[in-house]
């Protein structure tokens, strides 16, 4: 389908919802000025993966499921230059079991304040609940950026988009009385007038000027692991550094690597220990006397796709000191240490 | 629980936020292994028993990489994804 949608005088700044990215849709957003395509934005709900700048899927076949109003599945595009023109083509991409699709669009009429939600940053937070103890999210654990507008607020909802809460900072809901489930923390930004911003409504029936942001998922688990962590009494330190201020001297032994699609994951150097792969994980380990442990991560030329490496450690350590290397080209590199919350 | 560190970054590596770090401006943004000046050091006072770093490619596809050095003694398991 091939939607277009044309205004009849210039808008500029506009932002308008399109709900319900679901089953096997694929969609292609563009603007123009009068023929002449203009850039657009797009923060998208969890279920939604960005292709380019303008073309938008569901994010795995766990996504590719029939929905209505679910905030997972909507993305808001923002247009900060003038447009004429929106069109909207969406390609039905399923082959086997062709179900048809559909989408929504939302514009929101009359806005003209310069409203941006802002990125959210951090998390996903995890938490054992209903045990008494009070769950918060630490202050300052969610960097909100790039925002703006006359009014905001942030908004704590469920899995479908019902609100639960407004609060003054994330930081000050305990999601232990909440029981068992998923939120989502948000940030609105929105102008005078706005309707359905109350606890108990859905977010995806605001009426008015607005503006919401991705969203952080919160999880809430009555057991499992999170649930069964002893804190350490004690959190070891590991030897005195060696760390010479240079890799170069650090010679191959006991290599080992590890595959996934086109990134790999590559032990250089355990000189008493050992590196082994087991499936999908490398165990390593050191003995007194071992100068330290470099770790290789890269992903081929071509490749767009971005990487994540997770090492957990066999104990809680302290007073760890460790490098990172070649940070250089395009590449941005985000490094987040934490500790599982302990009873 | 996110636990914060120290950081020493080297000339051509900026913090761009609290966990960021890039490239420190265009003339840093050049293929290089082992040079000092790409290199951070961090330093965790705390207790933490995980690190996720996560890199993203912002080139559109020239591939990418990156080296952690950790002090001995540490016994890690490590893990990898590749995100979209």
């Amino acid at each position: 389908m091939d939607a277009k949608y044309s205004f009849t005088e210039e808008v500029c700044t506009l932002s308008f919802d399109v709900w319900d990215i679901d089953e096997t849709d694929e969609l292609v957003i563009e603007a123009f000025n009068d023929g002449t395509p203009v850039m657009i934005s797009a923060s998208s709900g969890q279920c939604v993966a960005q292709f380019g700048s303008d073309t938008f899927m569901p994010d795995g076949s766990s996504c590719e499921v029939q929905v209505s109003g679910d905030v997972s599945h909507k993305i808001t595009v923002s247009i900060s230059s003038c447009v004429t023109d929106i069109r909207i083509k969406m390609y039905d991409q399923g082959t086997s079991n062709n179900g048809g699709g559909s989408y929504t669009t939302v514009f929101k009429e009359g806005c003209t304040d310069d409203l941006d939600d802002g990125t959210l940053e951090g998390g996903p937070f995890e938490f054992c609940v209903s045990n008494g103890e009070a769950d918060n999210i630490p202050t300052g654990s969610i960097a909100l950026s790039g925002n703006s507008g006359a009014n905001s607020t942030w908004v704590v909802t469920d899995d479908q988009g019902n609100i639960l809460g407004l609060p003054p900072m994330p930081s000050d809901v305990d999601f232990d009385v909440a029981g068992q489930g998923t939120c989502f923390v948000w940030h609105l930004s929105f102008e005078e007038g706005l309707t359905g911003l109350q606890i108990g409504q859905n977010v995806s029936n605001f009426q008015g000027c607005y503006s919401l942001s991705n969203s952080i998922s919160v999880f809430r688990n009555e057991s499992g692991a999170i649930c069964n962590v002893t804190c350490p009494e004690t959190c070891s330190t590991p030897y005195l550094a060696l760390l010479d201020g240079s890799d170069n001297g650090m010679a191959d032994i006991n290599n080992a690597s590890l595959t996934v699609g086109n990134a790999i994951l590559t032990v250089h150097r355990s000189f008493n220990g050992t590196a082994v792969v087991d499936e999908n994980k490398i165990n390593a380990s050191q003995t007194s006397g071992d100068v330290g442990l470099r770790l290789d991560v890269a992903h081929a030329i071509g490749s767009a796709n971005n990487m994540e490496a997770v090492f957990s450690f066999s104990e809680a350590v302290c007073g760890l000191h460790f490098e990172v290397w070649d940070i250089n080209q395009t590449d941005e590199i985000v490094i987040r240490p934490s500790i599982m919350e302990c009873q | 629980m996110p636990v914060s560190y120290l950081v020493n970054t080297n000339t051509c590596v900026a913090q761009i936020n609290q966990t960021s770090f890039v490239p420190d401006g265009p003339a840093c943004e050049i293929q290089r292994h082992g040079e000092p000046s790409h290199m951070t050091d961090i330093f965790v006072i705390e207790c933490i028993d995980e690190i996720r770093i996560t890199s993203f490619d912002q080139g559109g596809g020239i591939g990418g990489s990156y080296t952690t050095v950790f002090q001995e003694g540490v016994q890690l398991m490590m893990m990898l994804m590749e995100e979209s």
